[in-house]
């Protein structure tokens, strides 16, 4: 019936790994999907970069755990299953054919996949959007990267028209009604903070400002010459930073300054992640000591703060917040954090200093967590 | 009805929307069904086999099978890239162990291996205005059959209408023309125009309102035989059955979406099928082509250069790039944004202006012809719930078993207007059962003749999702022409670029248009070249 796979005489036909120069580069590849998941890619895309008229989100870029959790809440029929939630419906067989080992195999392979940035399709009021926001930061981060502990999925990577449906779908219900969906749940009474079509539509806008853009290599250059510049001038035109009286060298300031029309950003308190992922979670390695987690903290800070275009030299307000160590007699190491604190503020290369408060407090989000960190930034200009 | 004011015209426009003609013309235009088709080009494609033309065709349906025939003998060098594990897209017969490939619900055909337990679960008719099909079933050796598609000893039967009842549709429409000329013919009599009309036109009309609706000599509807007997007409007189009581007959809808239905464009009968199941269009097709066809190969990339395009596809966990001189892709629109590509905005904007028809059919094995003991023999049942249609096969008649189409979704519930997504949503299982529970409400005892089944939800297939592409009239207005006409050397293709979506006489119009454009760039192209040696 067929002549078969008889290569023609004309053809150019080979592997792709010979000759994808014409192509917009490697970069450009998409990735080919292990043969079990090529069904994801049908309606996903090539490279799940997600397909608005199939209602199907992107997927690169999604944290694997997010990616896990959203998989078991379609098997579990905590999504999927409403009436109106037509496209999650489309989606739940797909989730529920995945056996369990294929859900990691899959959110491994979900997180090796690269495409282009997201487009911004929505229009909205920006700064409206940013206050909005506020109420958001805490469990999706001040940039809106996602914070796993928290449980809040990274915003900035997803198509702004599927967080604008999805941000629908919970104020309606429609997502989020299963009563053991703790997340769900907890991101419905969320959703109704907004209000209505306008609020989700500002909000949304407004995250889709802060997803990479292709030029974001330049933009990160500038930020890093302006900060550069910052150091250079430890008191420039917006921000005057007041040093603590009677020549004290302790490494924060008295009062720090901001002028009006410079953009000040607030910044979720940051926790640490383990230092030892494979040290048991309870035990006293998975985590650190109070000096371990501050240098952690400070360091998933240094990767937002890379996002959002600011450096530790634009952070003008600071607070501590220290649990007692349990191997101090309940005592928070103070020393130990400042150990820590002290590579980042006061430097040759970095002396600019925050206002600063630090507390003592009885706990954190994660057992064993000792350090959180909250700061407020001001954007270079 | 005031018969007092009405004017000669208005009347001759009464006369028009009770018989039916303008009714069944608006909703046919409703449903985008009214397109010529026309007679099919008479291709006469320049020979280019010197010249080593190299055309890749994205998808194995109709309307790439139809360009790499024909291309093929014009000496261009063709291969066909497929995404899924079969060759003929939603032209789909399904027989004994056949699999269908929906996402997340993969289904085996668990019919009898027998010749006439088959279903054409996507493509099934082909009426006799559809030239371009008809001619390649006619040079190709294809088979056919007639294929009942109206049956007027079928029933309509809506769970809001005489308590539920189904009623053979001959007798429905049998009543609801007589009882509307009977009207016609009081109107008339009674002379009841604001302008008198000539004697003749009178008497003309008296007789043409008796005729049109059965009525008695002194134009009255006291039931015809056109509605069956209710006793007799053989051995002895024939009984006419009592008629429908008129204002249920208005209450009811079969008359909105049934009655005019085997005198709309695409659905006149006498329709026609091929002997054995539609796929043996795809397999004719075969048997002529030396193309080769990749199946298992998805397309990840489409980039369009000054001097061809470029295809990236993945097959069996590789990466191949394939250069042709030019590409005819007859991928479903709303994958495009999904395939990495360089089109211009616009173009991928039309692309993705396009909506995913929800098109879903279940086929349901019987253990017995039952249909047969109530005088029916093909043809087609049409209710008002959710399942829509049953379809009784025209073919094996008398056989033991039958295939019957058990549900026909498209769209939209008739009744309660909801998404047939509602559909989607079920088991494989589920669906059977739903099927059965209904089907119980029009023959008794149907889910227990019920022996197995298959669902084909389109708009969940695999490397497909969806059946029929949706054109709102301000997306044709503005995209049709920019995406019928070629970007570069790249041909958009199929019955989605067509004004027959969901035939296969749109893909074939749609190939036999791309073919023609190309013949004409080729020629000048040659030319050019010839000019300049």
């Amino acid at each position: 019936m067929m002549s078969g796979l008889r290569l023609s005489r004309h053809f150019v036909d080979c592997a792709v790994l010979l000759c994808l120069a014409p192509l917009a580069g490697a970069a450009d590849k998409p990735l080919v999907p292990p043969e079990k998941f090529v069904y994801c890619t049908v309606c996903h895309g090539a490279d799940l970069k997600g397909n608005r008229n199939i209602e199907a989100p992107r997927l690169s870029g999604m944290e694997p755990w997010y990616v896990v959790r959203q998989l078991e809440a379609f098997t579990k029929g905590w999504r999927g299953t409403h009436d109106a939630d037509l496209a999650g419906i489309e989606m739940r067989p797909m989730a529920q054919a995945l056996a369990e080992n294929d859900i990691e195999e899959v959110s491994r392979y979900v997180r090796n996949v690269k495409s282009a940035a997201p487009e911004s399709t929505i229009d909205g009021d920006r700064n409206r959007g940013h206050a909005l926001y506020q109420s958001c930061s805490a469990c999706h981060g001040a940039g809106g990267e996602g914070n796993e502990v928290l449980g809040g999925p990274a915003l900035t990577t997803q198509n702004d028209w599927y967080l604008a449906t999805q941000l629908k779908n919970y104020r309606n219900n429609v997502r989020g009604h299963a009563a053991d969906d703790t997340y769900g749940q907890q991101m419905k009474a969320a959703a109704q903070l907004l209000g209505d079509d306008a609020a989700i539509m500002d909000v949304v806008a407004y995250l889709s400002s802060l997803q990479p853009k292709e030029e974001s290599q330049d933009m990160k250059k500038t930020a890093l010459l302006s900060s550069l510049l910052l150091t250079a001038s430890v008191a420039n035109a917006d921000v005057t930073r007041h040093p603590l009286p009677n020549n004290s060298t302790f490494p924060i300031a008295q009062a720090v300054e901001v002028t009006a029309g410079t953009t000040i950003i607030w910044h979720s308190g940051t926790v640490p992640g383990p230092a030892n992922p494979d040290a048991d979670r309870n035990s006293r390695e998975y985590y650190g000591d109070t000096e371990t987690q501050a240098l952690n903290v400070f360091k998933r800070m240094e990767a937002s703060f890379e996002k959002l275009g600011v450096g530790f030299g634009d952070v003008v307000k600071m607070q501590v917040f220290l649990v007692g160590d349990p191997e101090l007699g309940g005592k928070m190491d103070f020393d130990g954090f400042m150990k820590a604190y002290t590579k980042y503020f006061g430097t040759k290369e970095q002396p600019n200093l925050p206002a600063r408060s630090a507390f003592q407090i009885a706990g954190l989000a994660g057992d064993g967590m000792l350090v959180e960190v909250e700061v407020v930034i001001a954007r270079p200009k | 009805m005031n018969a007092k004011n009405l004017s000669r015209r208005r009347f001759l426009e009464l006369v028009g929307a009770a018989g039916g003609a303008t009714a069944v013309y608006q909703t046919s235009m409703a449903l985008g069904l009214m397109q010529e088709t026309g007679a099919p080009a008479n291709l006469d494609l320049l020979n280019v086999s010197r010249a080593k033309k190299t055309v890749v065709l994205l998808g194995a349906g109709i309307s790439t099978l139809n360009i790499a025939y024909e291309l093929e003998r014009a000496g261009y060098d063709c291969r066909i890239i497929e995404a899924s594990h079969r060759i003929g897209g939603r032209v789909l017969t399904l027989r004994s162990g056949d699999m269908v490939d929906e996402l997340g619900n993969k289904q085996i055909c668990r019919f009898d291996d027998e010749p006439h337990l088959y279903f054409n679960a996507g493509a099934a008719r082909i009426p006799g205005h559809h030239q371009r099909a008809l001619h390649y079933c006619k040079v190709l050796g294809v088979e056919l059959e007639i294929m009942a598609n109206d049956n007027r000893r079928a029933y309509t039967q809506e769970p809001d209408a005489f308590g539920g009842r189904p009623i053979q549709k001959r007798e429905y429409m049998a009543d609801a023309r007589g009882f509307m000329s009977e009207l016609v013919y009081k109107a008339v009599d009674k002379n009841a125009f604001d302008q008198p009309m000539s004697n003749e036109d009178r008497e003309r009309m008296l007789q043409f309102a008796i005729s049109f609706g059965d009525l008695d000599p002194n134009g009255l509807y006291k039931g015809s035989n056109r509605a069956g007997y209710a006793t007799g007409g053989f051995r002895k007189a024939g009984e006419l059955k009592g008629t429908l009581n008129f204002s249920e007959i208005l209450n009811s809808n079969f008359w909105r979406y049934g009655m005019h239905f085997a005198e709309t464009e695409d659905w006149a009968a006498p329709l026609m099928t091929p002997v054995g199941g539609m796929d043996n269009v795809v397999k004719a097709f075969l048997r002529k082509l030396r193309t080769p066809i990749t199946l298992n190969a998805q397309v990840q990339s489409i980039m369009l250069r000054d001097k061809g395009v470029d295809i990236v596809y993945n097959h069996k966990g590789k990466q191949h790039m394939i250069t042709a001189d030019y590409c005819f892709n007859s991928i479903p629109a709303h994958f495009i944004a999904g395939i990495h590509n360089n089109f211009p905005k616009d173009y991928a904007a039309g692309l993705a202006s396009l909506s995913r028809g929800h098109l879903s059919k279940i086929g349901l094995q019987m253990s017995k012809r039952f249909w047969e003991d109530e005088e029916i023999y093909g043809g087609i049942t049409s209710t008002s719930q959710e399942i829509g249609e049953i379809w009784y096969p025209s073919h094996g008649i008398f056989k033991q078993k039958g295939i019957v189409l058990g549900a026909y979704l498209f769209g939209f519930s008739r009744r309660t207007r909801a998404p047939s997504n509602f559909f989607e949503k079920m088991t494989p299982e589920e669906r059977i059962r739903f099927a059965g529970e209904q089907g119980n409400n029009i023959h008794k005892g149907y889910s227990s003749y019920i022996e197995n089944g298959v669902s084909i939800p389109w708009g969940r297939m695999n490397h497909m999702m969806g059946c029929g592409s949706g054109w709102t009239d301000e997306v044709r207005a503005q995209y049709f022409s920019r995406l019928q006409n070629p970007e570069g050397r790249h041909y958009m293709i199929g019955d989605q670029i067509s004004y027959h979506s969901s035939w296969q006489e749109g893909a074939f119009a749609s190939a036999e248009f791309a073919l023609q454009d190309l013949d004409k760039r080729v020629r000048a192209e040659m030319a050019a070249m010839t000019g300049a040696s």
